[in-house]
């Protein structure tokens, strides 16, 4: 051994470690591996250094695993190393973390508004029945949702959030959003907020609109279903004329801008085969990212024949795009890969955070539930614009944000528990008739194709690009 | 009698936390708020789809879109 391997095994050997409980641990074809989402630690190790990882039990001291399991006295420096990314912790050291108090109003710094449910496509699977029942939200509704956000959010970064969206097309009507726009920044104006506005958008606007959103520098994400054929077949016009040049129309000039555009494409059993010609198309159309995400039973899909593609293609055919993207400098992404992200307790802000007022003046906490015709409002809408003023219904407002990951008892050993968190609160809801449940269909999603990634990872299949993200390897 | 083998033990660790900090739901998400306030799979693309070259980025260095590249 040499001075410095000397200097640090006198320096550790008398530490007794104890094993991260968080750790998570799967064998696949062979080998093992762990996975620690709280510091994105992803490892491959061998026989010998998982007997190593199960002695470090608290009572052992680090000298004595070695010398049990005659390991090279050259293995300190890996204890160095699993110390530094938190596998294993000296509980001497352990300090004691003072309890969250929880907010009882916790919106964050993102407000959502449906400023209409009229629509100028008819898409195939709309969730939202979008431009069935053509509305507009009157200014009184969005002034007071405005002036309430502002005045309650809980955010303190100094920055907040506007995004139109959904029910129908939100560009449908310029001259609306222009007013709520200009209101909004009045109001953050007023108490000194950084304002920042975005719109999702189905991509078919005109040359007015496509003008305000390049003035304005308002951020832009576009649904589209990437081929042709497919965004003509699923997302014509109201009268079924076909929507893809003028879709490809707007995010061409976006990106000829100088903007990175992505595109979110809804995949269907039919669409299924042609995932891996989208990346292509995304490639030679400039596009940056592609989110693909698996559709789900509505009203009108089903009266349209759609359905979603078996989970288990949908696994194969993402898991190749995604490879293919990264050959292609594209990213592709879905809503249940979270494997390399931070880790986080709740699914989405649809757990008690999110602010979205539709086009009456609900206010609902998520982006998918938006009628009170639709059960799921029972306990999704959190409260009303009434009178000028706005009233919460706190009951629902508990029930949840307590849907976090600690409370799902089907997640308690889940390798995901704190990436997916008991994933999409909503399709649940839907499936199980509970928030406190699991949709098994995007629970096999969420985990096949992250365990596929996080191995991908460990084994240096594929390597992080920011050369600041460390990669070691130990063998002694 | 058989000498036992001394245990030679390998570990691979690949971690991306420790050497930077993530922002944001995704990758690339532009969202600076940690965790993201703009997670849920409608909202989480907002801001990363909306992402604007600042003039320094137009016409500079190529920048990648993705977090991880095939290893060659």
């Amino acid at each position: 051994m040499s001075d410095k391997a000397q200097d640090l095994a006198s320096s550790i050997k008398n530490i007794k470690p104890t094993l991260n409980q968080n750790i998570f641990t799967f064998n696949e074809n062979g080998s093992i591996y762990l996975y620690y989402p709280h510091t994105l630690t992803f490892i491959k190790l061998d026989k010998d250094m998982f007997a190593i990882l199960k002695d470090c039990n608290g009572v052992n001291t680090i000298e004595k695993i070695i010398a049990n399991n005659k390991a090279n006295r050259d293995s300190y420096s890996i204890f160095k190393s699993l110390f530094k990314n938190d596998i294993i912790i000296d509980r001497t050291k352990a300090t004691k973390q003072k309890p969250k108090k929880e907010k009882k109003i916790d919106f964050r710094n993102r407000l959502a508004i449906f400023p209409t449910t009229a629509c100028n496509l008819r898409c195939k699977y709309c969730y939202a029945n979008g431009g069935d029942n053509p509305q507009y939200m009157p200014d009184e509704i969005y002034q007071t949702a405005i002036d309430y956000f502002i005045r309650n959010h809980t955010d303190n970064s100094g920055e907040v959030h506007l995004s139109f969206h959904g029910g129908g097309e939100p560009t449908i009507n310029l001259s609306l959003i222009k007013k709520i726009y200009a209101t909004f920044l009045r109001n953050c104006k007023n108490k000194s907020l950084k304002p920042n506005v975005s719109i999702t958008s189905n991509g078919v606007f005109n040359l007015g609109v496509r003008k305000w959103i390049f003035d304005k520098e308002i951020g832009l994400s576009i649904s589209m279903d990437g081929l042709e054929n497919i965004q003509n077949l699923n997302r014509p016009y109201r009268d079924g004329k076909p929507t893809f040049t003028e879709v490809m129309g707007n995010i061409t000039y976006f990106i000829k801008s100088g903007r990175e555009m992505g595109i979110r494409c809804t995949v269907t059993s039919k669409s299924l085969s042609g995932m891996k010609e989208t990346i292509k198309f995304a490639k030679a159309n400039g596009i940056s990212s592609v989110h693909l995400e698996p559709v789900f039973n509505t009203v009108r899909g089903l009266k349209n024949s759609i359905t979603s593609p078996h989970p288990k293609d949908f696994v194969e055919e993402f898991l190749n795009c995604f490879m293919l993207g990264l050959s292609h400098d594209i990213e592709v992404t879905y809503s249940g890969l979270r494997c390399y992200d931070v880790p986080q307790e709740r699914f989405c802000s649809a757990a008690g955070q999110n602010f979205v007022v539709t086009t009456n003046g609900d206010i609902s906490c998520c982006y998918e539930v938006m009628h009170p015709s639709d059960p799921a409002s029972k306990l999704f809408f959190i409260g009303k614009v009434v009178n000028n003023d706005v009233v919460l219904f706190e009951e629902n407002i508990s029930y949840l944000k307590s849907r976090v990951t600690d409370n799902l008892p089907q997640c308690s050993n889940c390798f995901l528990k704190f990436s997916c968190a008991g994933d999409c609160l909503v399709k649940v809801f839907r499936n199980t008739g509970d928030i406190f449940s699991v949709d098994d269909d995007r629970c096999y999603m969420a985990r096949s194709i992250n365990k596929k990634i996080i191995m991908w990872i460990a084994d240096g299949v594929i390597e992080p690009r920011d050369q600041k993200y460390k990669s070691s390897s130990f063998t002694c | 009698m058989k000498k036992r083998k001394i245990a030679s033990p390998s570990i691979k660790i690949t971690s991306l936390k420790k050497s930077g900090k993530l922002k944001g739901c995704s990758p690339i998400c532009a969202c600076d708020t940690d965790p993201c306030a703009c997670d849920c799979h409608f909202c989480q693309c907002v801001s990363k789809k909306a992402k604007i070259k600042s003039k320094s980025e137009k016409g500079s260095v190529i920048k990648h879109h993705t977090k991880f590249r095939i290893k060659k």
